[in-house]
């Protein structure tokens, strides 16, 4: 299911990780977006609402918008406030702009349209990032640097994530520049010093701005789950950059566990979920030898994804908090992957599900999961 | 569930039902608008499906249900409306919305919940559902947040105002309805387990020879509503908009179990504090005279009063001398339940803060002076604090010897820490206080079991910076909130000229602490109503 342009432009604003955001909506989707952000980190919620209420939608929301920013600018030491003005000030054509230029601040403000009606999540994080890419500077170019750009601050398991793929890129000699979304605002204007940027499923126009104002050149890549999509994605980061580098893995965990991957070999498995759905599928197929039944992204036709689901042979799901329906009408075990994760918690960052480790980490719930699911009593 | 919640499924349910309670987003640094509250009740209605008609954000985010955000509303379909939509209308989109959910979910009732994009654009959804409704085998009904002006929870109250005007009670079939007569419905909010918590008084008033013509929301169904109007008298925690509209139409009185409407005009802080023996006994008296059994009620409560107190000086066996420190405010455990319990409050801990954006200083006044009011109606003569740092209260707690907090647990640590022991209120409030001759038993058992409790405890909680006012949240979270407060206060103007009597009155959260009840009152409209 899309969460729709305000959201998506939200999760990208929200990774600038000094910033504060301020949500000009009223209260219902200001809440929202910090009810999906209480599972990830608590210590980091940096949002503020400009409350817009019944008086606002007649008059206009201008003056609450300005008192808003006044107020935020004094209450938060913050280096960039960032106005993302929803659905209700598009229809009704509030002036953010000149509200904006109306204020003077301590903090640097930068504003956004992003009506939820008006496109998809990715359309937001997408225009969310163009909209800061301003900030960006031209900077002395690191060997052997990226930026790995794609991820939100409220991604499920993203410390652990990025955590075990800085490692992997640092043993390949690879150092990793800047992560987008989820960096200070002082590394994100830094971002023009890498000298590759890597883009995970989302995060392509702010590449291709790069691309176009910096000279900076762009990869592709699947989200690395497994040990054949990690050795990929660093065998290809490092080919670009020309470092030659031949990963190495170590297989040793999975000869622990071995009689269970033999149980559970050819067992159906379906996957939904944003662009890392496919990279999953690919390592439940691919690595542990699951039948793939049912692959759907989110902005597929959802309905569909729950019949085909049902009319399939699926015994464990794949997917975000939101199939927790599905998972408990088909009376199946619910592996949760993806945004939204609202139900699971991911605080330890040394137990992520990309990388090399990640595959022991992902394959040990997985059979976890299995072992526990219902006792005795199924 | 068991009576203690000892039971595994019980306690697993008790321990996520109290997350909601430590979250802050229900009204101290956000609110989660009208849509979330007309949820509720679509979820409560077994056979009911919402449908969200506007853009798929809507319906995205409002899958986590504010009131257990770990289980989320499963089935929320949404008409998905686009930029085109939001330029030409979204009529067509209902309509087919409409259609769609009838074919995939063949509910007894749709519940269309406009949204902030619908309701702007001028959506004629009541149109669009008069149209439909004869084409699909349901009923189909319309909640926009504008029924029930300022009525809080809006979104609750507007969803259960609209089912009675455009389907119980809307003049084309209700005329034939045969009365139950001699009978009551009891209608409680959905999250309160209303089968469990209502059985006490179901059997009391089967002694008096009052009939229970429904009791909501216990597995109930669009059947279920429809025989609402059958009953003589509906009976609420709080003012319900509905009721008194089925009052109008149907003839169905309403009681209100907080009576605060008339605590407005009599001032008794009795009227708010309707549990415990006598409370619960004004109570049972007060329907008695509604509905004509006042003669036989007295021998019934009288009968059932004192075989209570009979089990009750049992049960206060160990808590003689015991010293309480609550928490004052319009929810909470209420004082008279310690009186009954036998304890002492040696200290009343009344907090404020997240008030002052929303009442005025003169409301907020009285709300303390109630509070003192009660405890010395109670015969308790506690130490008052009002904003106490902890380092206060910890000093206030030691000088008068108190055994145990009443402290949710948000801030429980701050006091085991202190070598205090507490009581979480919670989970009490949820499964536990109601209207009834049992409850003050449950209660000493439940505060006995808490003196048992280690009296230190240095748990990583307590390695936390914590505001120093906000005792529940983080110096962060603290800012937050008090950047919403103010906000939120600058932006409505609820913090203008709002008295006791005008927010309590409508239902509105005056929250102190921790209150369950405030919780719902904080899941307001869509643009804050």
């Amino acid at each position: 299911m899309d969460g729709g342009k305000f959201f998506g432009a939200f999760r990208a604003s929200s990774g600038i990780t000094d910033a504060v955001v301020l949500n000009h909506v009223p209260v219902g989707c200001n809440w929202g977006a910090g009810i999906f952000k209480t599972t990830s980190n608590q210590f980091d919620m940096r949002h503020a609402c400009t409350v817009m209420h019944e008086r606002e939608i007649v008059f206009g929301g201008e003056d609450a918008l300005r008192e808003a920013l006044i107020r935020a600018d004094e209450l938060y030491d913050t280096p960039l406030l960032l106005v993302i003005a929803g659905d209700a000030p598009s229809i009704i054509g509030d002036d953010v702009e000149a509200v904006v230029d109306s204020v003077t601040l301590d903090s640097e403000v930068m504003w956004m349209e992003a009506a939820g009606f008006k496109g998809s999540a990715m359309d937001g994080y997408e225009e969310a990032l163009l909209c800061i890419a301003g900030l960006m500077k031209e900077s002395e170019t690191i060997q052997d640097s990226v930026n790995l750009i794609g991820f939100s601050p409220d991604d499920f398991k993203v410390d652990a994530d990025v955590k075990e793929i800085r490692r992997l890129l640092s043993d390949a000699g690879v150092e990793v520049n800047t992560v987008i979304s989820k960096c200070s605002l002082e590394e994100f204007r830094r971002a023009p010093a890498a000298e590759l940027n890597v883009v995970l499923g989302q995060g392509t126009k702010l590449c291709e701005q790069m691309k176009k104002e910096f000279g900076l050149p762009y990869l592709k890549m699947d989200y690395p789950y497994g040990l054949d999509g990690t050795s990929h994605f660093v065998g290809a980061i490092s080919d670009e950059l020309g470092i030659g580098h031949e990963p190495e893995f170590d297989i040793e965990p999975f000869k622990r566990i071995y009689l269970y991957l033999h149980e559970l070999y050819g067992t159906p498995v379906s996957v939904i979920g944003d662009f890392h759905a496919e990279a999953m599928a690919n390592f439940l197929d691919g690595e542990l030898g699951f039948n793939v039944e049912v692959l759907s992204g989110n902005e597929d036709d959802y309905f569909e994804f729950e019949e085909d689901v049902r009319n399939s042979n699926t015994t464990i799901l794949f997917g975000s908090s939101f199939e927790q329906g599905i998972a408990e009408t088909l009376d199946i075990p619910l592996i949760r992957f993806c945004y939204p994760v609202f139900d699971n918690v991911s605080v330890y960052d040394c137990a992520p599900y990309a990388g090399y480790r990640g595959a022991v980490c992902l394959t040990e719930a997985i059979i976890n999961t299995v072992m526990s699911y219902g006792g005795m009593n199924k | 569930m068991t009576e203690n919640g000892s039971g595994s499924k019980s306690s697993l349910l008790m321990s996520f039902v109290k997350m909601y309670g430590t979250l802050p987003l229900h009204g101290i640094t956000a609110i989660p608008g009208k849509i979330s509250g007309a949820l509720m009740l679509a979820d409560a209605i077994e056979d009911a499906v919402p449908l969200i008609h506007g853009p798929v954000g809507c319906a995205f985010q409002r899958k986590v249900n504010p009131f257990k955000p770990h289980s989320p509303f499963y089935t929320t379909p949404c008409t998905n409306m686009n930029d085109t939509d939001v330029v030409y209308g979204g009529e067509e989109k209902l309509e087919q919305g409409i259609r769609e959910t009838y074919e995939r979910y063949h509910p007894n009732l749709i519940l269309v919940i406009t949204t902030c994009p619908s309701d702007l654009i001028g959506d004629d959804a009541e149109a669009v559902t008069r149209e439909v409704s004869s084409e699909v085998g349901c009923d189909v009904v319309y909640s926009t947040g504008d029924f029930v002006g300022r009525s809080k929870p809006v979104g609750y109250q507007d969803a259960f105002y609209a089912i009675t005007d455009q389907m119980l009670c809307n003049g084309t079939d209700n005329g034939d309805l045969k009365r139950n007569e001699g009978s009551v419905n009891i209608v409680t909010f959905p999250i309160h387990g209303a089968g469990i918590k209502v059985a006490e008084m179901a059997s009391v008033f089967n002694d008096m020879e009052i009939g229970v013509n429904k009791v909501c929301f216990d597995h109930t169904r669009v059947e279920d509503l429809y025989e609402l109007p059958k009953a003589d008298l509906n009976i609420t925690d709080y003012p319900m908009q509905w009721a008194k509209l089925m009052d109008e139409r149907s003839d169905v009185g309403c009681y209100e179990i907080l009576g605060w409407g008339r605590y407005n005009e009599e001032k008794d802080p009795e009227l708010l504090s309707p549990y415990g023996i006598s409370g619960s006994s004004r109570v049972f008296m007060e329907i008695a005279e509604m509905m004509g059994k006042d003669g036989v009620a007295e021998e019934v409560i009288g009968r059932r009063r004192s075989d209570a107190e009979e089990r009750l000086s049992k049960a206060r066996k160990g808590l003689d001398g015991v010293k309480i420190a609550a928490i004052g405010g319009l929810h909470g455990v209420g004082l008279n339940l310690f009186k009954d319990a036998g304890v002492d409050v040696s200290v009343l801990i009344c907090r404020t803060q997240i008030m002052e954006g929303r009442l005025t200083d003169g409301a907020i006044n009285e709300i303390v002076d109630m509070n003192m009011n009660l405890a010395e109606i109670c015969g308790f003569d506690p130490e008052t604090l009002v904003n106490p740092t902890i380092e206060e209260e910890i000093k206030a707690i030691r000088r008068s010897e108190t055994d145990l907090v009443i402290a949710p647990s948000t801030s429980a640590h701050l006091y085991n820490r202190e070598g205090v022991r507490t009581f979480d209120p919670t989970g009490f409030m949820i499964h536990h206080q109601r209207v009834g001759f049992e409850c003050p038993i449950e209660l000493c058992r439940m505060l006995k079991a808490a003196l048992k409790t280690p009296q230190r405890r240095t748990p990583l909680l307590s390695m936390l910076q914590h505001d120093s006012q906000m005792h529940g949240l983080t110096p962060h979270w603290a800012k937050l909130s008090r950047a919403f407060s103010l906000l939120r206060a600058d932006t409505i103007g609820d913090g203008l000229g709002v008295e006791v009597g005008d927010e309590v009155g409508a239902g509105v959260d005056v929250e102190l602490d921790v209150e369950v009840d405030a919780d719902i009152g904080r899941v307001e409209g869509g643009f804050d109503r």
